[in-house]
């Protein structure tokens, strides 16, 4: 085999090991985990009573925006009322726990962005 | 420009070119007595059928009973590659029309029906097979076919052994190269039930892919026209079973383009194009498929469900579409089989399992929780369905908003495959990944050996090692950009790598056992020019 064709091949596997290297290095699973998600506990909702509705669209993501109502919460806790909404979130693979909140008024359809990029 | 270190040059070629074929046959004989013996305490033999929901597709077109024409043997969604193994395997009983019925049942985005464990058989000389949320129906002489089918496909798997030991032995050591045979055997052959028995594409696999590499490196050594032209025959029928490996055809193509002496005998070169070309030509004017314009459709709808969010809808442009998008990424999560589930929603590979067992993206279907969004109405066709053009723009306009979360989701899948992630889901169980350790060894085995192929201008065993890999990762890759990694898409190549890897293994090892022979007898020689100086 000539030497410029062979040349050639070692550069091209060092590049193959140097993607391969990179691709091992990402973490994918690094993301959003959703602890505690409560919506409406102003008007006598539970604690937590919507973690799993916003669970299923935020956890595993970079970043999520979702909006506060009963087609994803999965729940109205008590109609005719207006519900505050308060949710605790991680980002894997770190503990620190993420805060945020919402008063009454702005429960209702009002659209929320998390992320665990940079604050 | 790389220049050869004298000593690389000194390296006895031992392994040039083998033609020991006594040993190669006794080989044969030693594999074949040791897989028989593997098998037989694994129960390998065992009789034993599944079939899944695909399997009706295949074992229900017209076959024989229609005409010998080759799309007698094909539909608009599969190609005939496996038809015509049923065919070959039964006598021409299968396949043919109805062969197998079907009933749906319990509660799922197809229908609302009865439980499916109250379902009976039509008639008592039917076989029922319950497969949720289906019932399938098939009559006794169909079932001894179906075990005829995978009779037939484990008698494959064993020929395709021999073959490849045979091949590889042409290029390292035969008692290696049984050796390595019977460890792939070992790490790719389960025990007790698996796909091998389900009588669908993967029982072909990977029996079909070890006869192509066999042919590959019967090409490299021979340098006639023969294996090339079978090899072309073979890497068109893996297309025919499986079009998702249409990129062994372009390997193919590419590995002749550089074998063959064309300028010299062009004529006599394009003879192993042939049978590709052929194929092709069926493929795209006579054939009735159309493969991949459905299997991509839904392969894009169902990631819309698992990659979307609220930023998604704000993304997409027409004003048309996002209501459209919004009520179908919110809808798939009340589907009956993902409802109740939402806490064990930890990643997209979670959401990738349940959208896609529960159906979410079946737009063909009334009881799609879709339609129960009021949302919707206006999009509604004559039928009461989305139209899917309709749905098709909809689902593409989210797709494009979504490509920082689709890469993120091909290098989860991907990693998941390589057994680089903890375990996410039984639906993804290992073999050979079954740790990140197996991973690290054999790619830095594999990365070592090609290197010292390549050092020593062996550009045949490169490409040997090489090229299964590349089969096995380009595998890997199509699963991560359109599926979710399930192990029936990647089970069907892991064995090539896993074969790479323990070919690379004993070429470094034989490369290592050469070196020390020839330290030796460098040794030997100072000692004999020290002696005859004395003297």
């Amino acid at each position: 085999m000539r030497v410029r064709y062979r040349t050639l091949l070692l550069l091209l596997l060092a590049c193959c090991i140097g993607i391969v290297l990179w691709w091992v290095s990402i973490d994918p699973l690094a993301g959003i985990q959703v602890t505690e998600a409560s919506y409406g506990m102003n008007c006598g909702g539970k604690p937590g009573n919507i973690t799993s509705g916003i669970g299923k669209i935020c956890n595993g993501r970079q970043n999520c925006t979702f909006p506060v109502d009963v087609r994803v919460a999965g729940i109205d806790p008590a109609g005719g009322c207006d519900k505050d909404f308060a949710l605790a979130y991680v980002c894997i693979p770190s503990s620190t726990v993420r805060y945020l909140s919402a008063p009454p008024g702005r429960g209702s359809r009002q659209v929320f962005h998390i992320t665990c990029g940079e604050r | 420009m790389l220049l050869r270190p004298a000593w690389l040059s000194k390296w006895p070629m031992s392994l040039e070119r083998r033609s020991d074929r006594a040993s190669r046959y006794l080989g044969v004989i030693a594999l074949l007595a040791l897989i028989l013996l593997l098998a037989s305490q694994t129960g390998f033999f065992s009789p034993g059928y599944r079939i899944s929901h695909d399997t009706a597709s295949y074992v229900g077109v017209p076959g024989y009973s229609e005409g010998l024409s080759l799309s007698n043997f094909a539909d608009r969604l599969r190609l005939p590659g496996l038809s015509l193994f049923v065919a070959a395997a039964t006598g021409g009983a299968l396949p043919h029309r109805n062969a197998i019925t079907y009933q749906i049942c319990g509660n799922s985005v197809l229908g609302d029906q009865p439980p499916c464990d109250k379902v009976v058989a039509p008639s008592a000389d039917l076989v029922l097979f319950r497969h949720d949320p289906v019932v399938y129906f098939f009559s006794q002489q169909t079932a001894a076919d179906f075990q005829r089918v995978i009779s037939a496909a484990k008698l494959l798997l064993i020929v395709s052994f021999a073959a490849l030991y045979f091949a590889m032995a042409l290029w390292i050591n035969p008692l290696l190269a049984v050796l390595a045979t019977i460890a792939l055997w070992t790490i790719s052959v389960p025990s007790g039930p698996s796909e091998l028995e389900i009588v669908m594409t993967e029982c072909l696999f990977p029996s079909l892919l070890f006869l192509y590499a066999a042919t590959v490196m019967m090409s490299l050594y021979y340098h006639g026209y023969l294996w090339p032209t079978l090899g072309s025959f073979l890497a068109l029928y893996i297309f025919f079973v499986r079009p998702s490996l249409i990129y062994i055809d372009a390997l193919q193509v590419a590995l002749l383009l550089w074998l063959l002496p064309w300028r010299r005998a062009w004529i006599k070169c394009s003879i192993p194009l042939l049978p590709m070309l052929a194929g092709f030509i069926w493929f795209f004017v006579f054939s009735p498929t159309f493969f991949f314009a459905e299997a991509g459709g839904d392969s894009e709808a169902l990631r819309v469900a698992i990659l979307s969010d609220e930023s998604t809808i704000d993304c997409v442009q027409d004003p048309e579409l996002k209501p459209l998008i919004g009520a179908y990424i919110y809808s798939a999560y009340n589907a009956p089989g993902v409802l109740g589930k939402w806490a064990a929603v930890h990643n997209d590979i979670d959401r990738y399992m349940l959208f896609g067992f529960g159906n979410v993206y079946r737009f063909n279907f009334p009881q799609n929780p879709i339609y129960s969004d009021p949302v919707v109405k206006p999009y509604l066709g004559p039928n009461g369905l989305l139209p899917s053009a309709v749905m098709g723009r909809a689902v593409a306009a989210a797709a494009a908003c979504n490509r920082a979360r689709d890469a993120n989701f091909f290098v989860l899948v991907t990693k998941m495959v390589f057994g680089l992630t903890q375990p996410l889901t039984p639906h993804v169980p290992r073999r050979f990944f079954a740790t990140e350790r197996a991973f690290y060894i054999s790619f830095w085995v594999l990365c070592a050996a090609i290197a010292l192929a390549l050092a020593r201008g062996d550009l045949a065993r490169t490409i040997i090692i090489a090229g299964l890999v590349v089969i096995h990762v380009l595998n890997v890759c199509i699963v991560g950009l359109k599926q979710g990694g399930e192990s029936r898409y990647t089970f069907v190549t892991e064995p090539l790598y896993v074969a790479a890897f323990l070919f690379a293994a004993a070429y470094l090892l034989n490369s290592v056992v050469d070196l020390f022979a020839l330290f030796r007898r460098r040794v030997t020689d100072k000692e004999i020019q020290a002696a005859s100086v004395r003297i």
